[in-house]
């Protein structure tokens, strides 16, 4: 019975969609665009191996183009490539290359104008402007990519994957290299992103505005000039990424700016010059992560309210936690410090004299990062040591009054 | 040559036994043993334990340095009297106290590091800047004492300046560092603070560790700051420069004063 169901919907699949079209360099069908003219909705195209220099191909119709062995679709500068204006069209095993940069146009590998339910997978983009840019379109998928460009400047370069008022897109498992921004959402609703991995990009491996309800996972941004970037964003859930060696003046693992009510969970913070940089951002949840040999782990400045850290390890970082101002409207509660130096005489794994966190030099530096110059000096050693009996600048009740004696994580 | 190795192995000899360089090594031992079992948190211990190099080398290669020489100067006058050249019985007197308290050092403080290399297990070559910048940190202190002793022919004199320096070096330095940057801070002053900074030995010897193990603190902030540790190759050869100079220079200098001096006590 299920035999002849299967048997049935494979026929009638049939029926319904038409040809395979195939192009080949020596075939019939030269060029892919003439392919996608000659389509009808429901079509398959074949590209074979080979090198196709063309741009501007705009697909109008719900086809279907796959690459065998990689064929390589060369911009050669012009402009963009895929420019898509129909739903449910998917690209995937191609070589796309050379779209132009321009400071007016935003030339693009693909583009997605308005189209729901578009596939890119298993393309590999090469030296493009932007790689794939979605516009007003939803329920697109964007899975298992390569995006290697060489954007000189922040100014020169194009975003990877690029989405501009799009809904419940999911992009997984992309590996981005060179671009402006590894990952761009703006006014993009219910997006899930999950298993790429951004690097060495010239501004931020990710960065997102207005996105609400989006659920990034188990990505992991490093070597990105300036780290990742979050701002303006309602109920984000951020677990198991990793956030590596963004290292330099102005360079953060994940610099939140006015982000309220989300989840930060079981990531990784390391060998950042400022691990977690919090600004104007209220109600976040930070649980579960593990900062580690950080310049800073956390900074967070005086306009971040209603934040709990919990159950985070923080190990080996310079400062723990910086801030400036001398109240705390956070709470921080049985985390792990290496700094600690207390002890747990009870033995319920929970220290017996509250950790704080924030030391009077790192205040100090707060307002002269000259400063910096007498780290671990003997100095600065005695300061910290007399502050910590009597707080006058630091902020006393910034502290964890059950620090856990042991890693968490 | 002969005299001088003669001579060397004497007072080598002779420091060997001596009580007090078999306390530093223990107390330096007990010490270093006692912060691995304390501070069980992998590599920055060796951090620890180099704020701790720093407070104690200073301390022990000055005031033991200067009593030294000031003990062994009826010898010395001895010496004098004797067809020996100045200069192999300074050189004899130097090598000795600095190969005595380098070993004390080394043994004191190597074996816990050896000892629990597992618990940590930071790379070869930052031991090996460890111990390089510990050993030259003993070499400033040392010739420092041999100029105090020289310099000065009263004892308390000499051992005022001793104690004088130690502070210097050690505080007053960094607190007139954190005053000046503190005061010039609206002012593009990086470089001349770090330019400052790089005068005393201590803090020399403390940005050279600091290169190694906090730099993605030291990358946060000011544009020199950024620079010396982009050059971190480059920039640590100068702080090593630096360490030697302030190795040799106080050796030099008293040196001269030992060859021309007239000794009438």
């Amino acid at each position: 019975m299920l035999r002849a169901a299967f048997l049935f919907l494979l026929y009638s699949s049939f029926l319904t969609s038409a040809a395979v079209i195939e192009v080949s360099i020596q075939g019939r069908v030269k060029s892919i665009s003439e392919a996608v003219k000659h389509a009808t909705d429901g079509d398959t195209i074949v590209v074979n191996e080979g090198r196709y220099a063309e741009s501007d191909i705009i697909i109008t119709k719900r086809i279907v183009l796959t690459g065998i062995n990689y064929p390589v679709v060369d911009a050669e500068n012009k402009k963009s490539i895929f420019v898509i204006r129909s739903p449910k069209v998917v690209i995937s095993g191609f070589k796309l290359r050379n779209t132009p940069v321009s400071y007016t146009v935003e030339y693009s590998a693909v583009r997605i104008e308005d189209s729901d339910s578009c596939v890119i997978v298993n393309n590999d983009f090469y030296n493009n402007f932007f790689g794939v840019y979605l516009l007003g379109s939803n329920h697109c998928q964007v899975n298992n990519n390569k995006f290697i460009s060489f954007g000189k400047s922040e100014a020169g370069s194009g975003n990877g994957v690029h989405l501009w008022k799009c809904n419940n897109i999911s992009i997984n498992n992309n590996r981005i290299e060179g671009h402006r921004d590894g990952i761009y959402l703006e006014f993009a609703r219910d997006c899930y992103v999950s298993g790429n991995y951004s690097t060495n990009n010239r501004r931020y491996g990710m960065h997102f505005m207005f996105s609400n309800n989006c659920t990034y996972k188990n990505n992991t941004f490093t070597h990105n000039s300036a780290g990742v970037a979050v701002m303006y964003t309602r109920y984000v859930t951020m677990t198991e990424n990793k956030f590596l060696d963004n290292w330099g003046t102005g360079s953060y693992g994940l610099l939140l700016k006015e982000i309220y009510e989300s989840e930060i969970e079981k990531n990784l913070f390391r060998n950042n010059s400022v691990g977690l940089y919090s600004e104007g951002s209220n109600k976040i949840t930070i649980r579960n992560n593990t900062f580690t040999r950080n310049g800073w782990a956390v900074r967070i400045m005086a306009n971040s309210m209603d934040n709990v850290f919990r159950n985070n390890d923080f190990l080996l970082n310079t400062f723990e936690v910086s801030t400036n101002s001398s109240q705390n409207f956070n709470t921080f509660e049985n985390n792990y410090w290496s700094q600690y130096k207390g002890y747990d005489l009870n033995k319920d794994g929970r220290g017996d004299i509250p950790h704080h966190p924030v030391t009077l030099y790192s205040i100090l530096i707060e307002k002269n990062s000259t400063a910096l110059l007498l780290l671990r000096s003997f100095l600065i050693e005695i300061l910290n040591f007399s502050e910590k009996i009597f707080p006058i600048l630091t902020p006393e009740k910034l502290a964890d009054n059950s620090p856990s004696m042991v890693r968490i994580n | 040559m002969s005299k001088l190795l003669k001579i060397t192995g004497y007072e080598l000899k002779n420091l060997t036994r001596s009580k007090w360089t078999i306390l530093f090594t223990v107390f330096y031992f007990v010490i270093c043993e006692s912060l691995f079992l304390l501070e069980d948190k992998g590599e920055k211990v060796i951090l620890s334990l180099f704020n701790f190099i720093l407070l104690f080398i200073p301390v022990i290669s000055l005031f033991f340095g200067i009593t030294f020489i000031n003990n062994e100067k009826p010898f010395i006058e001895l010496l004098l009297s004797q067809p020996v050249r100045r200069r192999d019985i300074f050189n004899g007197l130097y090598f000795s106290l600095s190969l005595s308290l380098t070993a004390t050092m080394l043994i004191g403080v190597g074996l816990p590091v050896v000892l629990h290399y597992h618990s940590y297990k930071v790379a070869i070559e930052l031991l090996l800047i460890f111990f390089g910048t510990s050993v030259l940190l003993n070499q400033v202190f040392i010739g420092v004492a041999f100029l105090a002793a020289f310099v000065f022919s009263d004892r308390s004199k000499g051992l005022l300046f001793v104690i004088g320096f130690w502070l210097f070096t050690f505080i007053i330095y960094d607190i007139a560092i954190l005053i000046i940057s503190y005061v010039l801070k609206d002012y593009p002053v990086d470089n001349l603070i770090l330019f400052i900074t790089i005068i005393n030995p201590v803090d020399v010897g403390r940005i050279l560790l600091l290169l190694q193990f906090d730099i993605a603190a030291l990358m946060g902030y000011t544009a020199a700051i950024y620079q010396m540790s982009l050059g971190s190759f480059l920039s640590s050869l100068v702080l090593k420069f630096i360490l030697l100079l302030w190795a040799y220079l106080p050796y030099f200098i008293s040196k001269l004063i030992f060859r021309k001096r007239d000794f009438i006590l």
